[in-house]
């Protein structure tokens, strides 16, 4: 976040343009609060390992978690998660532990046992289901200019033996026999090498790369106002270093305020579209508009300041702009032809 | 008495008319209702009776069934729907981006658990004009519903000439998927309709590759059905088809009644 201070004409407000906004992913949130869900609702592309069809309901895809990151890896949130599966995606090795055989003959992906509800057949096709998750997450890497990093917590379970980070078994699954969880260290040196470990990886994908944490509950039930604070004091360190890493507080309260608010709250849109613009690079500064002066549309555009004007934003969420409109015109698209080709069959 | 069955459907009903003398179960007596394409888009529920919305519809009624422009529920004791948009082209389109694992076709894919697979093909297939329509009927009359979908395409037409309608039928066959296509599009047209209808999937000696449908039942279909003449309708099929048929809804039937 710039330091500057205000002069005394604001600028120009610059919509988040394609070069701003292209290639960004955010690995790690829950469906329906994850930073990758709110840059959709603002008409954004955030780049995307294992989209789901386009026709999916909405529940379904939640219940699958697909739409809450760029990579279906669980909900992650914590620096050395995401550091494991960067590693793992770029060729390390996996765990030992990694799947786990259930009551019922069916194996479970340890590593993201709640993104999918039932089990694999087999080992085979577990293993084969992790190798496609983690071709296409490195693939994500690789394109990706702009790294989102919502993080919410350091506490993490981990593998006594090996130190692997294991997210918590969904109720009902079994652990496999000796797989030993014990909390893992959440020292100042722990978190940071789970840091280092994690920047060394993403710019091994992608030279360059902009790293833009956001602190922010984005878990399934979590609620805002809840980051620890050596989390928060480990975001300052890493942030300071500049050098590609980017903290901007106002981002973390306004991803935060989203997330808590009810799904058709009208402050959504507004939110999502100011959010768009602060991870598409612009200054808190280019939000902000001197008294008076239009107000800025969701992408940029600008449209009269008026006592009914957010609400009427609101009431079309997702809906702003070039972009929003492009991106409505490429689903009525997908409607019609899936229509069509029942329909003339 | 016979059971008064009323058959429902789009062009496909043509294959079970054709088919019903040489295979017609007894102590069935069906009244056949249909419009091509989409047309029985356009029916509403009416004081009881399924009332086409256009006219061109109401004069197909007409002409299919004998005199009737209406179905009036209260006159028939088991339903029959056919066609309606059910058909393997759309898991097929799936196919076309997404593969579970167990599938071969992967390489290019976005990978889905198989379960994942079913959950979303099970949700398309309840969008369609046939499960709505079960669900009306079963709402408003109480009465058995069975419903079979389109017949997958004839199996020439994995390797028609360019130009020819493709819906992956040759990519899914080559790569030997298949039979797991086919056998997810059973299970999920099954789940979709359950509520409202017993699914009867296509008999199995009719198909072939998983997705197809054997040559033999398509032969003479373009001039029969179609009216084309020319040998280039892979989609409909033939009285033997519904001859094929017959027999699996006449036990779904007594299976429902008893």
């Amino acid at each position: 976040m710039s330091d500057e201070t205000a002069g005394p004409v604001a600028p120009e407000p610059r919509p988040a343009g394609p070069a701003a906004t292209a290639g960004i992913a955010v690995l790690g949130g829950a469906p329906g609060r994850s930073p990758f869900a709110l840059l959709r609702q603002a008409g954004l592309d955030p780049l995307e390992a294992e989209p789901a069809p386009k026709q999916v309901s909405a529940g379904l895809a939640a219940r699958f978690h697909y739409g809450a990151s760029s990579v279906r890896a669980g909900e992650l949130g914590e620096v050395r998660a995401v550091a494991q599966l960067v590693a793992q995606a770029l060729g390390g090795a996996l765990p030992r532990h990694v799947f786990w055989p259930q009551p019922d003959g069916t194996v479970i992906d340890g590593l993201r046992a709640a993104v999918e509800p039932c089990g694999l057949p087999d080992r085979a096709q577990a293993e084969a289901y992790r190798r496609a998750h983690l071709a296409a997450t490195a693939d994500v890497l690789r394109r990706a200019a702009t790294v989102v990093l919502p993080l919410w917590r350091v506490a993490a379970l981990a593998d006594a033996a090996d130190g692997t980070i294991y997210p918590p078994a969904p109720p009902g699954v079994a652990l496999p026999k000796g797989l030993r969880l014990a909390p893992a260290p959440e020292t100042e040196e722990a978190l940071d090498a789970g840091f280092a470990a994690l920047r060394a990886g993403l710019l091994a994908a992608r030279p360059g790369a902009v790293i833009r944490i956001v602190l922010a509950d984005a878990g399934a039930g979590g609620t805002a106002g809840e980051v620890p604070a050596p989390l928060r004091a480990a975001a300052a360190r890493w942030a300071a270093c500049g050098d590609g890493v980017v903290h901007d507080p106002v981002l973390d309260h306004l991803v935060a305020r989203h997330a808590a608010l009810p799904p058709d709250h009208p402050d959504r849109a507004r939110i999502a579209a100011a959010v768009a613009r602060l991870v598409g690079g612009e200054d808190i500064l280019d939000l902000i508009q001197p008294s008076g002066a239009a107000s800025v549309a969701p992408t940029g555009g600008t449209e009269a300041a008026g006592a009914d004007a957010p609400r009427r934003r609101a009431g079309k969420p997702g809906r702003g702009g070039r972009r929003g409109r492009k991106a409505r015109q490429a689903e009525a698209r997908i409607v019609c032809e899936d229509e069509l080709l029942e329909a003339f069959s | 008495m016979a059971l008064r069955l009323c058959v429902i459907g789009n062009s496909h009903i043509a294959a079970l008319k054709l088919g019903w003398a040489a295979a017609g179960p007894d102590g069935i007596a069906p009244v056949f209702f249909g419009a091509p394409a989409d047309g029985l888009r356009h029916l509403r529920l009416e004081d009881g009776a399924l009332v086409p919305r256009k006219a061109a519809v109401a004069d197909h009624f007409r002409t299919i069934s004998g005199g009737q422009d209406r179905i009036v529920l209260e006159e028939h004791d088991a339903f029959l729907l056919v066609g309606l948009n059910v058909s393997s082209k759309r898991i097929l389109r799936f196919y076309r981006t997404h593969a579970w694992v167990g599938l071969n076709g992967t390489p290019g894919k976005t990978l889905v658990h198989p379960a994942f697979a079913l959950a979303f093909m099970t949700e398309r297939y309840a969008a369609t004009r046939m499960a709505e329509l079960a669900a009306t009927i079963a709402g408003a009359a109480g009465r058995p519903v069975i419903a079979v979908a389109e017949p997958h395409w004839a199996a020439w037409a994995r390797t028609a000439p360019a130009g020819t309608a493709d819906y992956g039928w040759d990519a899914a066959a080559s790569a030997g998927d298949g039979e797991a296509i086919g056998a997810l599009f059973a299970e999920a047209v099954a789940a979709a309709l359950a509520p409202h209808a017993v699914f009867v999937a296509q008999p199995a000696e009719t198909v072939e590759h998983g997705i197809m449908t054997r040559a033999e039942f398509n032969r003479e279909a373009s001039r029969l059905i179609g009216g084309e003449g020319g040998g280039t309708d892979a989609s409909h099929m033939n009285g033997d088809y519904g001859a094929a048929l017959w027999p699996l809804i006449g036990r779904a039937l007594q299976d429902r009644l008893h």
